[in-house]
């Protein structure tokens, strides 16, 4: 079969609170599947996901009787289905992202069910699709920009003493026992996170009885992208952008500190990512994770021309800098 | 003593931001304070001994070459020292107190009281006290400082942690090199 071929998945019996977690449980599995899935509002798709009491209905209902077999995977609640193509599903209709990738791929792989006339014929990656490219539409951060308008939880299923991680998209927030740092498990483990909706009700009751305060999305969105970004450019980027940033990034949160030369470099002054790895002396490799993450929290600032402040500053002043500096990471 | 040709930077702010907690934090020795009791009733609000010349400690470097930190008196009757201590400073990191009554006029004042040296050397703004008093925010002291013209970084920092006041110090050497 053709790599990077759209799977299509038509959604059958789910409610829209469980189309939401499905789909946010697609976008964190995307990097873990082989092919490119997606959810269709057509009639016919490659794959009919059937929700679990859809699934019970199969043999009964005139409606699903018409589906494919062969092309439908059937969510369970139990183990005791005799179907082949299930998928264990929790109470809330959500299923595991573990199984749900080894599912996927075990499908996807089967000849004959994907059809061609679902392929799209522009499969062949563009340019910003490029893999040298850091994609922040997949995982973690996926999650986080591309679910709107949507409260939920996150757990981490391999780690059961980590309380779950709430974010409100509704009030740009985020509730966490943990430390930034901390959730670096949440940012890297995808294939063990489990989603869930919740009401705003139950989001304010969380809170109150384990005390937590709101902390702002975009300090989760900057430390997930500083962590996933591995040294690339984010997608879209092109070097000969000209950038600058409009303001300070938050010089305390974690791992940033050492980016504070680079902060001062483009606050100061307006240029091209090059130009400022030449200037300052940080690879560009380094330069990449800072400039995604002030770039995805609307930091950065196309312009058009070139402008560079930096003053000459003479060898012993800059030898001083240097050893106040050294002594500083000490 | 000629405090002019010395490797040094300066704390500067208003009473009780934490100017001479910063310095203690940070120095290899116990800074030399000369506090005394409080008279001026803004003060007195806050806490009972003040410094009235200038606190002072310093960090070796190699070479055994010495940063010098000095912290100004809080008391605006003591405002001169200040002119006094920045003179050769290779930067300004300013302390508020986000307690304190009006922390964004504070924030202009000591703008304003170290305009001439700020033309030329670079400045990084501290807040302390965010955990007793959440507002303003750090974006209400971005506001300020983008109406009045200055891009000086701000980080909201506690005192008494070395590695906050590591940062400050780190930030501004970054603004000292590409600034």
């Amino acid at each position: 079969m053709e790599e990077n071929k759209l799977v299509t998945l038509k959604l059958v019996g789910f409610n829209e609170s469980e189309n939401r977690n499905l789909d946010s449980i697609l976008t964190l599995a995307e990097r873990s599947l082989t092919r490119p899935w997606r959810v269709m509002e057509t009639a016919s798709a490659d794959f009919f996901l059937l929700s679990a009491s859809s699934s019970k209905q199969i043999d009964t209902d005139p409606t699903l009787q018409k589906l494919p077999r062969e092309q439908c995977i059937f969510c369970i609640t139990d183990n005791n289905s005799i179907n082949e193509n299930t998928l264990n599903v929790d109470a809330n209709g959500t299923p595991g992202l573990r199984a749900l990738v080894e599912l996927f791929n075990k499908i996807s792989e089967q000849p004959s069910t994907i059809s061609s006339q679902n392929t799209p014929t522009e499969t062949k990656p563009t340019p910003s699709e490029n893999l040298d490219f850091f994609d922040f539409e997949k995982g973690f951060l996926g999650l986080l920009l591309n679910t709107k308008n949507d409260i939920y939880s996150v757990k981490l299923l391999n780690k059961q003493d980590y309380a779950p991680l709430y974010i409100n998209n509704l009030k740009d927030s985020y509730y966490s026992h943990h430390s930034l740092k901390q959730l670096a498990d949440y940012m890297t483990e995808i294939e063990n996170l489990s989603i869930s909706s919740c009401s705003e009700i139950e989001l304010l009751s969380y809170i109150k009885s384990e005390s937590l305060k709101a902390r702002p999305l975009k300090d989760l969105v900057w430390y997930a992208t500083l962590k996933t970004s591995t040294g690339k450019a984010i997608k879209g980027y092109s070097s000969t952008d000209i950038v600058t940033l409009t303001q300070w990034p938050d010089l305390k949160l974690p791992d940033c500190i050492g980016y504070a030369k680079l902060a001062t470099f483009m606050k100061n002054n307006v240029a091209t990512l090059p130009i400022i790895a030449e200037q300052t002396k940080v690879p560009l490799a380094e330069i990449y994770p800072f400039y995604n993450a002030c770039y995805l929290i609307g930091l950065v600032e196309l312009k058009l021309e070139i402008e560079l402040n930096q003053k000459k500053i003479s060898t012993d002043r800059l030898e001083l800098l240097s050893k106040i500096g050294t002594r500083l990471e000490q | 003593m000629n405090h002019s040709n010395e490797i040094k930077f300066v704390f500067t702010g208003c009473v009780g931001a934490g100017k001479t907690c910063a310095i203690r934090t940070i120095s290899e020795v116990d800074p030399v304070s000369t506090d005394v009791k409080s008279s001026e009733a803004a003060v007195l609000k806050h806490k009972t001994t003040t410094t009235v010349a200038m606190d002072y400690g310093y960090i070796t470097l190699e070479n055994n070459d010495k940063l010098y930190l000095y912290g100004t008196p809080g008391q605006r009757r003591f405002d001169f020292m200040c002119h006094i201590l920045t003179k050769g400073a290779l930067g300004l990191i300013i302390l508020i107190d986000n307690s304190h009554d009006d922390p964004i006029a504070e924030l202009d004042y000591y703008l304003n009281l170290n305009a001439a040296f700020l033309l030329e050397n670079p400045a990084i703004i501290g807040v302390t006290h965010m955990d007793e008093k959440e507002s303003p925010e750090i974006e209400d002291y971005y506001h300020v400082l983008n109406e009045r013209g200055d891009e000086w970084p701000v980080i909201r920092v506690d005192a008494r942690d070395k590695d906050d006041v590591n940062i400050l110090l780190h930030v501004l050497v970054a603004a000292l090199e590409h600034g």
